[in-house]
């Protein structure tokens, strides 16, 4: 595992606004890392500063050592990704736009052209003008044009956006691939939780310039654990379960005639859990499974980290 | 480097734009051509005298009573009553008209010098020769005229210098019916070796002649020397005029630079704003390249397309203007100076031409780009630059109307270097080296400043 980005002590200003402060961060190869922050934290502007589209007031930055500032070129050669929208060449096609980034990178031969594009999903539609492009088409032009020159850091401005559900899927699975296979480190930044949780390996959470926490994402799970988290149960009769948990002192929330969740918090979760299993049994009630609803906990962590904050500074 | 230059130029050509202003540019260059072939044809047409013609002109002339009316009805007369001359275009009606003017005019209008003897004599003259013009041989004609000179009593040089014209076409077994390009040739020798005998009497006499008029003299005279002994029928002066139509309209064709550098302007305000409106130069600057780089490979780019515009436009004007009037490759370009003449290429002088009038388009497409660059949008740096192009060349006029002397350091005030060498310049004693030094330093400053703004700037 070595090191990927380093950003050492940086700060930005804009004007008299400090948009960045202060931000110390290391991602390694091999990981998917997430850059979480609601809209106006910075996330966007690390990324600019990191690949060199603006400049910094303070600190250091650089890509497998290399600084950013004074071995642009060697720095960059490393890097591949899309910062903000994928705003390619609406008037070339898809070919002739990554045939324009192979030009400008070292060792892009066809062949690697033709490897991207099929990892992509675009085999079909690159000779079309990317005038014709949905979004979600730009957005996977835009991650083939980053991935052409094996860069060793890839840097994902909200990939995910435009993309469909099964898009979302794919590309996660592909930037896990890299991640885990070819030991790339892929730096992936957004605002949607759900999508965080199961495609980075860490996430670096970012408000108002600063980096409040770096953790991976089962730690930020545990973390919440401990003091709040929501479980459902799934029953053959959600109203009779819902009266003997309601005897036990637990606010349940019935959705259908089968579910009903209820919220947990203390110590001593596993014991409360194991205690309620058993008057549920005892009752009579049908118990088929009970499981954390798991899709809520980082939003719930990063609501509860960013709290008071989120607004727009 | 060359990698990026090709990717600049491959976004140039992958837009539709770019073909439809190629288009434009390819319809001026043709119809250019064609319009110059449309309104040069018909140019000379000899015409033939009837009676009534002949009887028109007297009344006309006896009611105007213009100075000399009484020679030309006289003239008028002759043609009818002898059924002679009456076509324009013959070597007749000129060599008539001669006669009238050598012969007859110290008859009708006798001074008190004119004696009886040179009186009788210039009578015979003038029978002699309109003698040899009724016969209708031309060699008869010209010893009639040899004759008439030698025994006009003038010195053995310029007896000599007079009947050189006759002499000459003889000799070569010239027919004037032929209108041979030498008959005038040999007879503008006659007048401007004439005028270089009289200057050369009135020095003597003690007055001043300016050495300018008289290397003038010589070097016209050396000009037609070289053409005669060489058969050039048609050449280029040094001020670019020629009597061939083929190197006229390819001369000519050089204003179509203009039309070129409005598609360059466009193509330059362009190649640095739209990569900032469409956002594709977040993509363009996070590849290993540093941006000084990028700016270099997008001007490189702007100047060889410039380069091969310029040369497109050269042979494409060269191509069509040979299909309207016939390639003609045997016009030299002559030069004289100190009494010798260079013979030069005419198409490298026409590229030479090319080439300075080009210096506009090379001037305009450095500043649109630098606009460009530092304001980030294609529609001013478009505007700016075509109305500079269009509008420059006004206001320096009007400065230098106003007296206003700065002027002369505005770009527009040095762009047109091949007025400027040929000594027209707006501001007066302006050198072609003045002009080029002032747009060498706006080179460097549109350039210094787009560069500037460009690897500076925050994306």
């Amino acid at each position: 595992m070595e090191t990927a980005i380093k950003l050492n002590h940086v700060s930005k200003n804009f004007g008299k606004r400090r948009v960045v402060d202060d931000l110390c961060l290391e991602t390694h190869t091999g990981e998917v890392f997430g850059f979480l922050g609601p809209n106006g934290a910075g996330k966007t502007t690390t990324i600019k500063m990191l690949v060199g589209l603006i400049d910094f007031d303070e600190g250091e930055i650089s890509i497998c050592g290399a600084d950013v500032r004074t071995q642009f070129e060697k720095a960059m050669a490393n890097v591949g990704g899309i910062v903000e929208n994928p705003e390619l060449y609406r008037y070339m096609t898809g070919l002739q736009n990554l045939r324009q980034y192979a030009r400008m990178r070292k060792g892009v031969t066809e062949e690697r052209i033709r490897e991207v594009v099929e990892l992509v999903g675009l085999t079909n539609r690159i000779h079309e003008k990317v005038s014709k492009y949905s979004l979600g088409m730009r957005q996977r032009l835009g991650v083939a044009q980053s991935l052409l020159h094996h860069p060793k850091v890839l840097i994902l401005d909200e990939p995910t956006n435009g993309l469909d559900p099964a898009g979302i899927r794919e590309l996660r699975d592909i930037l896990r691939n890299l991640a885990h296979r070819e030991n790339v480190c892929v730096m992936v930044s957004s605002h949607l939780m759900s999508e965080m949780q199961l495609m980075c390996d860490r996430v670096g959470i970012i408000v108002k310039g600063k980096l409040l926490q770096v953790t991976s994402v089962e730690e930020l799970i545990h973390q919440t654990k401990k003091n709040a988290g929501r479980y459902r149960y799934f029953v053959d009769n959600a109203a009779h379960a819902a009266q003997v948990l309601s005897r036990e002192g637990q606010q349940c929330l019935q959705s259908d005639e089968h579910t009903l969740e209820i919220t947990l918090s203390g110590e001593d979760v596993m014991e409360v859990l194991l205690k309620l299993n058993r008057t549920l049994f005892d009752a009579g009630v049908g118990l088929y499974t009970v499981s954390p609803v798991e899709t809520q906990r980082l939003e719930d962590a990063f609501i509860e980290l960013t709290k008071g904050e989120t607004q727009i500074a | 480097m060359l990698k990026l230059i090709k990717n600049e130029w491959i976004k140039v050509f992958s837009k539709i734009s770019t073909y439809v202003l190629l288009a434009l540019v390819l319809i001026f260059v043709i119809g250019f051509s064609v319009l110059m072939k449309i309104s040069m044809n018909g140019s000379y047409e000899s015409y033939v005298y009837t009676d009534a013609d002949i009887a028109s002109e007297i009344s006309y002339l006896e009611s105007s009573r213009e100075p000399g009316y009484e020679l030309n009805i006289m003239r008028y007369e002759f043609m009818r009553d002898h059924d002679t001359a009456r076509d324009t275009g013959s070597w007749e009606y000129n060599a008539l008209a001669d006669a009238f003017q050598t012969y007859q005019y110290d008859l009708v209008y006798p001074t008190d010098q004119i004696t009886e003897d040179k009186k009788a004599q210039l009578s015979a003259d003038f029978d002699a020769v309109t003698a040899a013009i009724l016969s209708g041989d031309w060699n008869a004609y010209a010893d009639a005229k040899i004759a008439a000179i030698e025994h006009s009593g003038a010195d053995s040089e310029l007896v000599e210098i007079r009947t050189f014209p006759y002499r000459y076409m003889k000799e070569h077994g010239l027919n004037p019916d032929d209108k041979p390009w030498q008959q005038s040739a040999a007879e503008q020798i006659a007048g401007l070796e004439e005028e270089k005998y009289n200057y050369q009497k009135q020095q003597e006499a003690g007055s001043y002649i300016s050495d300018s008029v008289l290397e003038e003299t010589e070097n016209s005279l050396a000009l037609l020397n070289y053409r005669l002994e060489h058969n050039v029928e048609n050449y280029i002066d040094e001020k670019g005029e020629t009597g061939n139509m083929f190197w006229y309209a390819f001369l000519q064709s050089a204003s179509l630079l203009t039309v070129v550098s409005v598609l360059m302007i466009v193509i330059a305000g362009g190649c640095v704003a739209n990569e900032f409106s469409s956002g594709t130069i977040k993509f363009l600057l996070i590849n290993p390249v540093k941006r000084s780089k990028i700016i270099w490979s997008k001007f490189l780019m702007l100047m060889l397309l410039a380069i091969a515009l310029l040369a497109g436009v050269y042979v494409v004007s060269g191509i069509t203007d040979a299909i309207c009037f016939g390639a003609d490759f045997n016009v030299p370009y002559l030069t004289a100076e100190n009494g010798v003449v260079t013979a030069g290429s005419s198409f490298l002088y026409v590229l030479q031409q090319y080439l300075l009038n080009s210096v506009g388009m090379f001037a305009m497409t450095a500043m649109a780009f630098m606009i460009s660059s530092l304001l980030r949008s294609s529609a001013v740096a478009i505007g700016v630059g075509v109305a500079a192009l269009m509008g420059g060349t006004m206001v320096t006029q009007i400065l230098a109307e106003l007296g206003c002397d700065w002027g002369r350091y505005l770009i527009f005030a040095n762009m047109n270097l091949g007025q400027i060498r040929s000594g027209y310049s707006t501001f007066p004693n302006q050198s072609v080296t003045f002009a080029a030094g002032t747009l060498i330093v706006y080179m460097i400053i549109f350039l210094w400043t787009a560069f500037d703004g460009f690897t500076r700037r925050e994306v």
